[in-house]
């Protein structure tokens, strides 16, 4: 996991972050996944290092932002209002496929690591 | 465990620790009671008794520290290990970097983590309060074995073990070697040595290396420029804390274990048969430990055969 805007003092840097997301992160994937990091924090945190500090593990804020930054952009010339109702709209929508995507992931990898057991349970018991 | 090959000289002060040596001593901070010279050359053998922790009179800070309570002292793999422990939860173990004593850890994040964690901080051999056996060839995976004993003579419950720098390297070398003591890896600016680790650029180690480099010239290789009030608030909170002692002579053979681990493959080997859960992250702008060694740890460990879906030989049946 990246951290944009961080230097080697990273967890000093910004502290309740990590205390708060990166160890809780650790303790999450302990079941989620066993053996080692998780891949889709790994692509969350290569997305977080281009798109800036702002952009929190998860994904999510980061999408939010530059749905919001292109909506706003798109919106130009119709009213301060009209963009932000643009922007809030693309925002939510934003939002909304991420979580789904999220879930998907999650139900994905949970049902990738039940299959798994099940293979090696079969394979062991061919031992 | 041996560590093969040629000792190389790593550049000593690439690390955050140096730093704070260098802002400990221009601020002349003064070492507590209870901690200093004595400790540095002293040695102690492992008792057949179960360890039993001895409380280190006068260790309690005070001030902003007080909560982290008295510094406590266990005989761990020939040395005895100073430690601090406090907060309630699940175990927290914070394995300091190159040159660094748990002072360092300063107090705004104990306070946060101990809200959460049981914390367990200590100076790795040689610092502060831990003594050292002088005539012991000090490395990472030395430092890895106390690591481990500490964990054993304290008890702690699949700790998660967080490192920082070469603490992280600790770390990683843990869990190639005990990791069954560990409940989760969180390593932050490590990489895992050997011939495969990224170095920084030679202008950087040339600044690193330079006698006449001011804390004020080293600090932003901790901080960025756009974290100067991050960088202002975790100066004043070290300088809140009586500072332990870093004796040169362990600044020396830290650096060369740091260098020898560059000869060290253990670790890199190991990783892809951890089954620990390990997070590694780093700043992306870290000049002292490229952040590209943090991917290389990643990519390490997802070679894991836990990681794995399908077991496509009876030899890969590991999990």
């Amino acid at each position: 996991m990246l951290f944009a805007g961080a230097s080697h003092g990273m967890m000093f840097q910004d502290q309740d972050k990590f205390v708060t997301t990166v160890l809780n992160s650790a303790g999450k994937y302990r079941a989620a996944t066993p053996g080692g990091v998780d891949r889709d924090i790994e692509a969350l945190a290569s997305g977080e290092a281009r798109t800036g500090p702002a952009a929190a593990i998860g994904g999510g804020p980061s999408l939010v932002a530059a749905a919001t930054a292109t909506a706003t952009t798109a919106a130009t010339g119709d009213g301060r209002e009209d963009a932000d109702r643009a922007a809030h709209a693309t925002a939510g929508e934003a939002c909304r496929r991420w979580e789904a995507a999220h879930v998907k992931r999650h139900i994905a990898r949970e049902l990738a690591h039940a299959v798994a057991r099940a293979r090696r349970r079969l394979c062991a018991s061919a031992l | 465990m041996s560590v093969l090959g040629p000792i190389k000289r790593r550049p000593l002060s690439r690390r955050a620790g140096i730093l704070f040596t260098c802002i400990a001593a221009t601020l002349a901070v003064a070492a507590p009671a209870g901690c200093g010279n004595s400790h540095w050359s002293t040695s102690s053998s492992a008792t057949a008794t179960k360890p039993r922790p001895v409380e280190v009179p006068g260790s309690t800070l005070s001030g902003t520290g007080a909560f982290m309570g008295p510094v406590r002292q266990v005989a761990v793999n020939g040395i005895k290990i100073g430690y601090r422990q406090f907060g309630h939860g699940p175990d927290l173990l914070m394995v300091m970097g190159e040159t660094g004593s748990m002072s360092f850890w300063a107090t705004s994040l104990p306070r946060k983590l101990a809200a959460h964690y049981r914390v367990t901080m200590f100076d790795n051999r040689g610092v502060g309060y831990t003594t050292d056996e002088p005539k012991r060839k000090l490395s990472i995976p030395l430092m890895a074995e106390d690591t481990a004993g500490l964990i054993g003579a304290l008890r702690l419950h699949a700790p998660v073990v967080s490192g920082w720098s070469m603490g992280g390297e600790i770390g990683l070398t843990l869990i190639t070697t005990h990791g069954s003591l560990v409940g989760t890896l969180v390593t932050s600016g490590a990489d895992f040595g050997g011939r495969h680790a990224i170095q920084p650029p030679a202008e950087i180690t040339a600044i690193f290396d330079n006698p006449n480099t001011t804390p004020a010239q080293l600090l932003p290789y901790i901080f960025p420029a756009s974290a100067a009030v991050a960088q202002a608030a975790y100066v004043a909170d070290l300088l809140s804390v009586t500072a332990e002692p870093v004796n040169p002579d362990i600044v020396a053979r830290q650096g060369l274990a740091v260098g020898e681990c560059f000869h060290y493959e253990g670790t890199h080997d190991g990783l892809p048969k951890v089954t620990v859960p390990v997070l590694a992250t780093n700043g992306v702008d870290d000049p002292g430990v490229p952040a590209e060694n943090t991917r290389l740890i990643v990519d390490r460990l997802t070679r894991s055969p836990h990681t794995r879906k399908w077991c496509s030989s009876r030899a890969r049946v590991t999990g």
